[in-house]
């Protein structure tokens, strides 16, 4: 990194800081401080969502994800714009109506104070970690590639985070994740048209579709029914509809994002501006992951993109085979490029036969190279068992910091550290928010000025600061914990939005049978998971994790049902002839 | 009390929905063409 890099990095963070402090101080009251006065157009609300939901791992591991497996991926994202229209026909007139801060307040509304304690303390375990891991993912990659020290980062994002989110309040998440969507998108767009630049002369945009489609990059729909494969046009329709629903529609990130609305209208608006441009933006993402593979079949690649990685096995006994490995796959490398020149040529002089041909050697040395791929994971875990073999995360950086010019890497690296902060801090808005809304303010006696409450709520999210820093820098001590945090996710999801879709769509279902299904229902899925998926190893269990979403959805509905049954009956019991 | 009483269909629903089918048309195609 040249000093232009720094130059631009600091004075973008930086900028973002002060001006979410500036533009948003002096909040008057708790509708002031929570919900932003309720000022917020639609494309404000729109952007917000959109920046709470992608996080620097958006943009390091999407990439990535289309480099080695293609644009499939992008179906994860169809549930959700049938996600959204949902959410604006039912949840948001809802919230409206009742004039909520938050979307558990609706709860005690709807049934009693104790399922809204219940499922804001869910939010808040469930919420309080992913922070942590917002922070801690992308600095975990940033270290590792760029020798930065990591408990210092986790510190700087964090800290930087913390000024302007309690400064300001959800304003201040709002007008700052405006920039910091400008930012990040302008810096992918910047980076694709590089990319392109970098490829071949005669290799136009067209050619490289080509030429990625010749390697099943381009394959983006499934339409088989098989349950094994991750994601399919099914499976994103189906689950991806229900993780959408329950993300947006009753995780206070989000509600809170589209409860600063100025009316209804509004808030359906930014909803509806995210059902139009997340497909498309995930697209793009996964395009520019693409164009790096095209870029990589012209120009040497490391056989393992997570540098720490193969630091470890070249200090270790398997140095000599990684080397030998190394070499075979420079050979395959100088085959490849003159197998892509052939395809290219063929291409251009409309010889089908030719392009076929080529493309079938294309297919055969692409197997060469994963192969070659897999075989240097199993030698860096042979070195040593404990690093982190999947290099998916590390393939974009490292397009980046080896390939990009000095000035578009500081630029590049503000978009990961833009996307990082802007999800945390509508994380840790959220998090301060229910903490000093549905507990504190809830449940303390007496009568306390606007201010109080401000203050009130600028001390919680400061503490819930404080303790994401310090999960995301305890966070490297335990295994695996990015899927831990999912796992965590899923048990809980499930069930809260069992108790909301509940409270929407059968009105004659109370509060007391909702509370004891929803205890009845977690321990139950907290059992389901230890038989079906903990007591296993990796990759041999059970149950995938994504179903305790479903289970814990339909267990807390199907029990609440039998105990409003077991109530009434015993409440009203039928009359003996 | 407080569950949902109507729901009031927009156009920009229809839209989102329309778009949306438009995109996967697209990937439909981008597979088909390129591949």
């Amino acid at each position: 990194m040249g000093a232009l890099d720094w130059f631009i990095l600091a004075g973008t963070l930086l900028f973002i800081v002060v001006y979410g402090v500036i533009r948003t101080r002096g909040s008057k009251d708790v509708s002031d401080y929570v919900l932003g006065g309720n000022e917020a157009k639609w494309w404000t609300i729109g952007l917000s969502v959109m920046a709470t939901q992608a996080s620097a791992i958006t943009f390091l591991s999407t990439p990535g994800q289309a480099f080695h497996d293609g644009m499939g991926f992008v179906q994860f994202y169809f549930g959700l714009p049938l996600a959204m229209i949902i959410i604006c026909l039912v949840f948001v007139p809802i919230y409206y109506r009742l004039n909520v801060y938050t979307a558990y307040e609706f709860l005690e509304n709807r049934f009693d104070l104790k399922t809204r304690s219940l499922t804001a303390i869910l939010f808040l375990m469930q919420r309080g970690l992913a922070a942590g891991i917002t922070i801690f993912a992308p600095s975990i990659i940033l270290s590792a590639v760029l020798g930065w020290d990591l408990r210092l980062l986790n510190i700087l994002i964090g800290s930087l985070v913390i000024v302007y989110t309690v400064s300001g309040g959800t304003k201040a998440v709002s007008v700052t994740q405006k920039q910091q969507m400008f930012i990040i998108m302008m810096g992918m767009f910047i980076t694709f048209f590089f990319i392109l630049g970098y490829l071949p002369e005669d290799i136009t945009f067209a050619k490289a579709l080509k030429i990625a489609g010749a390697s099943d990059k381009l394959n983006i729909l499934d339409f088989s029914m098989n349950t094994t494969s991750r994601y399919t046009f099914w499976s994103g329709i189906t689950g991806g509809l229900f993780l959408a629903m329950a993300y947006f529609g009753t995780d206070q990130s989000q509600v809170q994002r589209y409860l600063t609305g100025k009316s209804v209208r509004e808030s359906q608006l930014g909803l509806v501006f995210n059902g139009i441009f997340k497909i498309p933006m995930q697209f793009f993402i996964l395009l520019v992951g693409v164009m790096v593979f095209v870029f990589y079949q012209y120009n040497p690649s490391p056989l393992n993109f997570n540098p720490s990685a193969t630091q470890k096995v070249l200090n270790s006994g398997y140095a000599d085979d990684y080397h030998a490995l190394e070499d075979a796959q420079k050979q395959l490398e100088a085959q490849k490029k003159m197998a892509q020149d052939r395809f290219s040529a063929a291409l251009e002089l409309k010889e089908y036969v030719a392009v076929e041909d080529a493309k079938l050697q294309i297919i055969a040395i692409n197997k060469k190279d994963s192969t070659n791929r897999v075989l240097a994971k199993s030698i860096i875990e042979k070195a040593d068992s404990s690093a982190e073999t999947n290099d998916k995360d590390y393939v974009f950086i490292h397009f980046i910091l080896h390939n990009l010019p000095k000035g578009l890497i500081g630029l590049l690296l503000a978009v990961i550290l833009s996307a990082a902060m802007s999800s945390t801090a509508s994380e840790l808005n959220a998090l301060g928010t229910v903490t000093a809304i549905d507990l504190y303010k809830r449940n303390k006696k007496g009568t306390f000025s606007p201010k109080h409450y401000v203050n009130a709520s600028k001390v919680f999210t400061f503490l819930w600061g404080i303790i994401a820093i310090s999960i995301a820098c305890v966070a490297n001590l335990f295994d695996n914990l990015i899927q831990l945090v999912n796992i965590i996710g899923s048990i809980f999801y499930g069930n809260v939005l069992g108790i909301f879709l509940l409270a929407f769509f059968f009105k004659f279902i109370k509060g007391n049978a909702v509370f004891f299904a929803a205890i009845l229902t977690q321990i139950l899925v907290c059992i389901i998971y230890y038989n079906y998926i903990h007591i296993y190893p990796s990759g041999q269990e059970k149950l995938g994790y994504l179903w305790l979403n479903f289970i814990g959805c339909g267990l807390v509905i199907i029990m609440s049902f039998i105990l409003e049954g077991f109530d009434r009956l015993l409440k009203n019991p039928p009359i003996r002839t | 009390m407080n569950g949902l009483d109507k729901i009031v269909w927009k156009k920009e629903y229809s839209t989102v929905l329309i778009l949306n089918i438009i995109y996967v048309l697209i990937f439909y195609y981008l597979m088909t063409a390129y591949t």
